[in-house]
């Protein structure tokens, strides 16, 4: 970090880091200069020149975003030069501007509104045409409004310094300078809103939330997004308790977030978007019985004596292990807590979980204890993005990486199944087939195994076990494996041991990844010997999931639930926000599981597929609308709070008075005593003993021809999604084969085909892309088109056949 | 007669060969460069010729160079700005057209002495000639071992590559020009990091006008005191003037600097037809507009400054007793209106305000303190904008102002009685 700097603004001394802006420091004393083009998240560019202020010893005036700090520098901000000028330059911005701001959705956040108010000229002297320009559609989330913008340029830097692809330019020049979307396409929605809070004006607003209240009639509440494992902070705007919008929040500084910008800076466009399901005509709102093939209404009273008479019936004729428990990890920690402690200690069940991929070990916990959390990444050598598509399982960190990398000049190393578009950005970027990681981690420990580095391996716990379940594999082998060369394997092993203290960040979903990413961060730090170690870094498409993992941490026992299920043992099944039907592997398999129990209660926010099998329903609060904590992917608690009021009662309310009725108490107020007593759960930490972990190895059973391959869209429809009117339509289901692939198979782009194995079909679309490899097919999980219908593991390799219809 | 160093050898037929080129004396300078200096020496050799830039804002080109940081690890380029868009300018052109080899020698030796291997002319888009004869200039150069691999057995690589613009003024700030030249949409950059330490591709970069780079092989040649000896002591060497308007013979002109406003008017043979000197723009549109009081001021950087104006590129437009000086602002304002870059607000807005309300006057539709409003416009352009085209804008304005308020308001008043209207 930079050394202090002292300065003197307005006569006031302070002292800041080497290398802040002038603006920065005069904010730090709480002296206002206003600004347009400048904002802290995106470079200094000096092109509105509003925020001028007058230094000592330099005659012209200077922009005080683009003027860093020196010592002994002495500005000031408020001379009668400085207002004289800045209400020119405020004047000439006024010019041209349409002041259309009654009907203008930045009405009451608009800079140029506050700015005039307090910095501008009283009169306008300008009495000349103003110029006008014409509208275009840029797309369904943000609305172009361009006789309202002041290029101030922040849109355009924004795609410039996190974008992907160039999407903003200005065209033309002088006075008809204006912005646009390269030859008129539209936004590529990803994180096209985030234009929108950036945009000083009303230039560029919400299309959503276009005309459907001032700001002024709004209030808002601070709390997390629930669509994915990041953790945003958002602000919860609402309006006569309905969600009108949501923004992220730049003023939270909350917890300890506040060094490393991941969590309150931007949003993607599914969190943004993602609210219009909350006031969806098919959301469960009473409970409701099974009545012939339909449900009805009934009062809580009766759904929980009926539930409570059930629940003991089964426990009294079949014992507690006859009743089980699925809950979500979209659940809060709060829900999931309480949840393991109505059937481990209230019932004495063990059949508790909320796994939906079956997957067993007790090390699982011990590897996230000292997994890598957010606060290490800026710190960190070099980030390792190994077999995730980073950009759309939890898109804002995959966003924050793209503009370190790009802007920051960190180093980013890729090891990817198909192109994921952050490869412009990477240091180096590998491909390998699909499914074989275990493989090109081998090859990357085999890289580094020259004599010295070898004695070091060999004293880790594991080691030769590790090996030796790769005993016959040899470095050609893993060539042929994973495709990727051995010269490519050792470009990548020597920039992994040139770096200290990697980042390596995998699905965390995916058991055998997070051993092998744990074997290969132990490696590197056994070899290197570094002061900053090399983490794990596990990214989940669900919010909670850390948070889930690490309350129940016990080998799981979802699988056994099913077998028992299955088998007619079990006779009580409780499914907390968990739908097995859509979630769990084999779909066709799962059907026949649940109309096999007795008696099952559901309770969601919407009907759910695996709803339909229940006999009771109870409404489950929208994670919009209610209070509870998620430990996101970086390790930190984050909480949420009711962005609205939903009459429905909490689910982890339900809980405590269903283990009352059973004579347990649990007794909590308000959730905050049920925080403190989670607490020591959510503290205690298991530490990992240095030990090479088995991974597994799968071969190709080789009875289809194509190795499916799951893709990743932040799109892809659930049951949320699916009801949010502005975003649903952005995915569009399909498989995607390579060209070589679809001209043997006589298929072209577009057609329908059937994309079946031994468990199941699917119809879809065909599409092509050179960037698949000959023999895969990527398909993404969506509501159209569910993969469970064709996997029954999580694991290895599952393989289809492609029909034409 | 007037001394020429430049243009010396311009004028003689197929001197854009590299044979007669040569038979003129022409790269005798790069040999000598390349044997006999250290790349430092003739950097303190040029510093001591006081040669200042050419371009417009006459910085001491040694000095210039001396900035070029030593121990960089990246590349280092230089880049001949050949843009000349000031209105008014075409001396760079004389030079390229006449003797493009003594551009190439003095770029050759220019990029040996910052420890370039690679440099472009960044070339007006509309000089098509031009780039050609520049062109087929560098390749001659190449096959007789001036550049390319191993330049006369020196062991260095130096290469010339010739780059058209697209027809944008800003372009050729040395900035923006940066941004075209990299493929990019030309809008200056901000300054620091100035283009000597990051520049094209991020790299040292000097930025030398034509005429600055010609002046090398003559200073090599003959050496500093020579140079130094030539114009004033602050304003060494020659100039080329242009000389365009209300004159007989307008064209370009080589004198040493510090030669007497009247002496030029004479070497053009005088005001056309006859008539009175009323204005001159001194140094191309973005200079201030003196008057005929100023007819004994010498041309040279500290005189025209002292005078409120500015030597700039030396384009010497004259305007005689019929112009209407309304009517040339508001041309020149609709230029830098059209050209602004569109990149800060007060240039963007302040020019199109200041077109707008010079439109008005221009239709007779002029009101009352529309004068005092171009005046509030300007000042708060002045000193305010990104880079220094908003400046040059307001210059015109101010100026004709304040030497021609009176037709300002005969204009307002609807009574405008010059005959080019
Ligand atoms: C708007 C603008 C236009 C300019 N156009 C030119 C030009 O056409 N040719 C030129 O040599 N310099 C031009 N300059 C000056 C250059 O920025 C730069 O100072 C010059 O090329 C440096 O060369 P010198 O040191 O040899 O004078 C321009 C500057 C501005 C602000
Ligand atoms: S659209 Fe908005 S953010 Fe973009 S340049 Fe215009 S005012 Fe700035
Ligand atoms: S990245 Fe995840 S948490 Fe952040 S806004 Fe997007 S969906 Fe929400
Ligand atoms: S002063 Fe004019 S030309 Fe220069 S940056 Fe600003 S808008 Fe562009
Ligand atoms: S905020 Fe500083 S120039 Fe725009």
């Amino acid at each position: 970090m930079g050394n202090a700097i002292t300065l003197t603004i307005d006569g006031r001394e302070v002292t800041v880091q080497e290398g802040t802006m002038v603006i920065e420091a005069a904010k730090k004393l709480g002296i206002e200069i206003p600004y347009y083009c400048y904002h802290p998240l995106l470079k200094s560019v000096g092109c509105c020149r509003v925020c001028l202020v007058e230094v000592e010893g330099i005659p012209k005036l200077q922009t005080s975003c683009t003027l860093e700090v020196k010592n002994g520098m002495v500005v000031r901000t408020n001379t009668p030069l400085v207002q004289k000028r800045r209400k020119g330059v405020i004047g000439f911005l006024l010019a041209n501007h349409p002041l259309d701001c009654p009907v203008c959705d930045q009405g009451g956040e608009c800079d140029l509104q506050n700015f005039s108010h307090r910095y501008g000229p009283a009169v306008a002297k300008f009495k000349e045409h103003k110029r006008t320009f014409q509208k275009y559609y840029i797309g369904p989330l943000v609305e172009r409004e361009m006789n309202r913008c002041i290029l101030c340029k922040r849109c355009v830097r924004f795609y410039d310094e996190y974008g992907g692809e160039t999407t903003l330019g200005e065209f033309n020049r002088a006075a008809e300078t204006d912005i646009r979307t390269f030859y008129k396409t539209e936004f590529n929605p990803g994180f096209s809103g985030n234009t929108i809070f950036l945009c000083p004006v009303g230039a560029l607003t919400d299309k959503v939330y276009r005309f459907k209240a001032r700001v002024w009639d709004m209030k808002f509440i601070t709390s997390v997004c629930p669509g994915c494992g990041t953790g945003c902070s958002i602000r919860l705007w609402s309006r006569n308790n309905r969600i009108l919008r949501i923004t992220p929040d730049r003023n939270n500084n909350c917890s300890n977030n506040s060094n490393h910008g991941i969590l309150n800076n931007f949003l993607c466009d599914r969190g943004q978007f993602d609210f219009e399901y909350l006031s969806s005509g098919e959301r469960v709102r009473t409970p409701m019985i099974k009545q012939n093939d339909g449900f009805i209404p009934v009062t809580y009273e009766k759904a929980m004596d009926m539930i409570v008479f059930r629940l003991k019936k089964s426990i009294a004729e079949s014992g507690p292990d006859s009743v089980g428990g699925i809950i979500s990890s979209a659940s809060t920690c709060e829900e999931i807590y309480l949840f393991k402690k109505l059937f481990k200690d209230c019932i004495g069940s063990p059949n508790v979980d909320f796994r939906s991929r079956f997957s067993d070990s007790g090390q699982v916990n011990a590897i996230l204890d000292e997994s890598a959390e957010y606060s290490d990444l800026p710190g960190s050598g070099g980030v390792f993005v190994l077999g995730t598509n980073i950009l759309h399982q939890q898109p804002v960190l995959g966003l924050y990486l793209r503009n370190r990398a790009k802007r920051k000049g960190s180093t980013l190393l890729l090891a990817e199944p198909y192109k994921t578009g952050m490869e412009d950005c990477a240091s180096l970027s590998v491909c390998y087939r699909p499914g074989t990681e275990a493989y090109l981690l081998y090859g990357l420990i085999l890289c580094m195994l020259n004599p010295e580095n070898r004695e070091d391996l060999s004293r880790i716990e594991g080691f030769e076990e590790f090996r030796n379940s790769f005993k016959e594999i040899t470095m050609e082998a893993v060539e042929q494996t994973t495709g990727v060369t051995k010269e490519t394997m050792e470009k990548v092993s020597s920039l992994l041991l040139d770096k200290e203290g990697w980042t390596i960040i995998i699905d965390g979903e995916k058991e055998s990844l997070l051993f092998s990413a744990h074997n290969l961060g132990m490696a590197l730090n056994n070899v290197q010997k570094g002061r900053v170690k090399s983490k794990v870094l596990p990214v989940f498409s669900q919010p909670n999931h850390r948070g889930a993992m690490k309350l129940m941490p016990e080998s799981c026992n979802a699988r056994k639930i099913i077998d028992a299920a299955l088998s007619g043992k079990l006779k009580f099944l409780y499914l907390l926000g968990s739908d097995p039907v859509s979630e769990f592997l084999d779909r066709k398999k799962m059907g026949a599981v649940l109309k096999n129990v007795e008696f099952i209660v559901a309770q969601d926010v919407f009907l759910t597929e695996a709803a339909q099998y229940a006999s009771i329903v109870l409404p489950g609060k929208a994670p919009h609308a209610k209070q509870g904590s998620f430990i996101c992917s970086g390790g930190l608690t984050r909480e949420l709070q009711e962005g609205i009021k939903e009459g429905m009662e909490s689910e982890w309310k339900t809980i405590t008075r269903l283990a009352e009725r059973l004579g347990y108490s649990m007794r909590y107020d308000i959730i905050d005593d049920l925080r403190n007593e989670m607490l020591s759960v959510l503290q205690k930490k298991d530490s990992c003993r240095e030990k090479f972990l088995p991974v597994r190895i799968f071969e190709k059973p080789g009875k289809f021809p194509f190795v499916l391959v799951e893709g990743k869209n932040m799109f892809a429809r659930d049951k949320f999604i699916s009801r949010c009117g502005a975003i649903k339509f952005f995915f569009k289901p399909g498989v995607c084969i390579s060209p070589s692939d679809a001209e043997k198979s006589g298929l072209m782009d577009g057609d329908a085909v059937t994309v079946f194995n031994n468990l199941g079909e699917l119809k879809v679309m065909v599409s092509t892309m050179k960037d698949v490899q000959p023999g895969y097919a990527v398909m993404t999980d969506d509501i159209a088109c569910p993969l469970n219908i064709l996997k029954d593991s999580e694991e290895g390799f599952v393989e289809v056949d492609i029909r034409k219809e | 007669m007037s001394e020429k160093i430049v243009l010396k050898y311009a004028d003689v037929p197929e001197q854009k060969n590299i044979g007669t080129y040569m038979k003129n004396g022409g790269y005798k300078a790069l040999p000598r460069a390349l044997s006999e200096y250290k790349p430092d020496e003739i950097i303190q050799l040029v510093d001591k010729s006081g040669l200042r830039g050419r371009g417009g804002a006459g910085f001491p080109t040694g000095k210039k160079w001396g900035f070029i940081p030593k121990t960089s690890p990246k590349p280092k380029y230089l880049v001949c700005n050949a843009d000349e868009g000031e209105p008014g300018t075409f001396k760079d052109r004389a030079i390229i057209e006449g003797d493009p080899h003594l551009l190439i020698e003095g770029m050759a030796i220019s990029s040996y002495a910052i420890g370039a291997h690679k440099a472009y002319i960044y070339i007006r888009g509309e000089f098509a000639m031009g780039a050609d004869i520049l062109v087929s200039a560098i390749n001659q150069a190449r096959e007789a071992g001036f550049l390319g691999k191993n330049v006369l057995g020196s062991g260095l690589d130096i290469d010339i590559d010739v780059f058209r613009g697209a027809g944008a003024y800003i372009c050729g700030e040395e900035t923006a020009l940066l941004d075209s030249l990299e493929g990019r949409r030309g809008m200056p950059r901000l300054k620091p990091p100035f283009p000597v330490v990051v520049g094209l591709y991020a790299s040292p970069t000097m930025i030398n006008n034509v005429e600055t780079l010609a002046n090398i092989p003559r200073i090599i040649d003959n050496g500093a005191e020579w140079f130094a000896g030539i114009g004033t002591p602050h304003s060494t060497g020659t100039k080329i003037f242009c000389i365009s308007g209300d004159v007989n013979k307008p064209g370009v002109y080589e004198t040493p600097m510090g030669i007497s406003f009247k002496e030029l008017l004479k070497m053009a043979d005088g005001i056309k037809d006859g008539k009175k000197l009323k204005a001159f723009f001194p140094g191309g549109s973005s200079t201030p507009i003196l008057t005929d009081a100023h007819l004994n001021i010498e041309m040279d950087f500290e005189s025209l400054k002292k005078a409120g104006s500015m030597l700039g590129s030396g384009a010497v437009i004259v305007l005689n007793e019929d112009r209407c000086m309304v009517k040339t602002a508001a041309r020149l304002v609709k230029f830098y209106r059209d050209e602004s870059c569109g990149k800060c607000s007060p240039c963007r807005e302040g020019t199109d305000w200041l077109a707008k309300v010079y439109k008005r006057i221009m239709d007779n539709k002029g009101r009352d303190g529309d004068i005092d409003l171009l005046l509030s416009i300007s000042h708060d352009i002045y000193g305010t904008t990104f880079c220094p085209l908003g400046d040059a804008a307001t210059m015109p304005v101010v100026s004709s102002i304040k030497y021609f308020r009176k037709e300002y308001e005969e204009h307002i008043n609807g009574k405008c009685n010059h005959t080019d209207n």
